[in-house]
């Protein structure tokens, strides 16, 4: 599966689709493209990793760095679908002591 | 079962999912789960990135090397760097520690592989290099039928 991101623009909400793998290699370019598209509004942010098939710390880094950016501006950022090691990966790094999960999305 | 493998590539990110990939392929035959596969592959890229990005601060001239071994339904692997070496183990595996803060590092890769495998060990010089060992059991099929 081809390695990239798309999004989806709700009303309030925008859904960030994560397609293939995360890792130090492509978090880079990831956080550009993520930052462009933060920008686009002020929408509220879910991150949808339905079909992630691997993220590792660099992942994190990358979600906590986002986190952070859309804190200071009082916007939320919830994370969806992760496949069962992905979740343990997250959990073990504290990302649901301070972002929502969502088993789907329904907006 | 017993079987051995030694890999060596350079110390570029490109080659982080290679690494990766090669060791779910070469413990595919003992028919591991989606999710064990998955963990392996982590634990490989966490410790493979570590090489390249602290041990040789992505100095791609530079060679990484990954030993594997399996026996019966036990699995070690031996990620390898002759680069700069930690200077405080007992530091780097704090979760959240890292010392590349500016670069979004979560400073979770080494709380990660302890998490996912049943075994890490660490041995490392300053300015010589280091040594990441990591020991995982895979299930036996018919358990997994079991449960
Ligand atoms: N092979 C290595 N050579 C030199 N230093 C290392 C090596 N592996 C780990 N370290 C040191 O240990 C620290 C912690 O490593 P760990 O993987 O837990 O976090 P990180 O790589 O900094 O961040 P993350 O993995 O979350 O992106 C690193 O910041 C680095 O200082
Ligand atoms: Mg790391």
């Amino acid at each position: 599966m081809e390695n990239k991101i798309e999004y989806e623009i709700k009303e309030n909400v925008t859904i960030v689709y994560f397609f293939g793998e995360i890792d130090s290699h492509n978090v880079v370019s990831y956080r550009n493209k993520l930052n462009m598209i933060l920008a686009l509004n002020d929408n509220d942010i879910i991150f949808h990793f339905k079909e992630t098939t691997f993220i590792d710390s660099a992942g994190v880094g990358l979600v906590l760095g986002r986190y952070q950016q859309l804190y200071k501006e009082g916007r939320h950022l919830s994370l969806c679908a992760l496949s069962q090691t992905a979740y343990k990966v997250f959990e073990l790094s504290g990302l649901f002591e301070i972002m929502d999960y969502l088993k789907e999305v329904n907006v | 079962m017993k079987n051995e493998m030694i890999l060596s590539f350079r110390a570029s990110l490109e080659n982080e999912p290679f690494a990766r990939t090669c060791l779910a392929s070469f413990i595919a035959s003992l028919n591991p789960t989606i999710d064990e596969i998955v963990e392996m592959k982590t634990i490989v890229g966490e410790a493979v990135s570590n090489a390249i990005i602290h041990g040789y601060n992505c100095d791609s001239e530079q060679t990484v090397i990954m030993k594997a071994m399996i026996h019966d339904r036990t699995v070690m692997v031996q990620i390898e760097d002759r680069g700069q070496g930690i200077e405080n183990i007992e530091e780097a595996k704090q979760p959240m520690f890292t010392s590349k803060k500016e670069l979004e590092h979560a400073g979770m890769g080494l709380s990660i592989i302890e998490a996912l495998c049943d075994k890490m060990e660490i041995i490392s010089y300053l300015g010589l290099g280091t040594q990441l060992i990591m020991i995982k059991e895979f299930h036996h099929d018919q358990d997994r039928n079991d449960s």
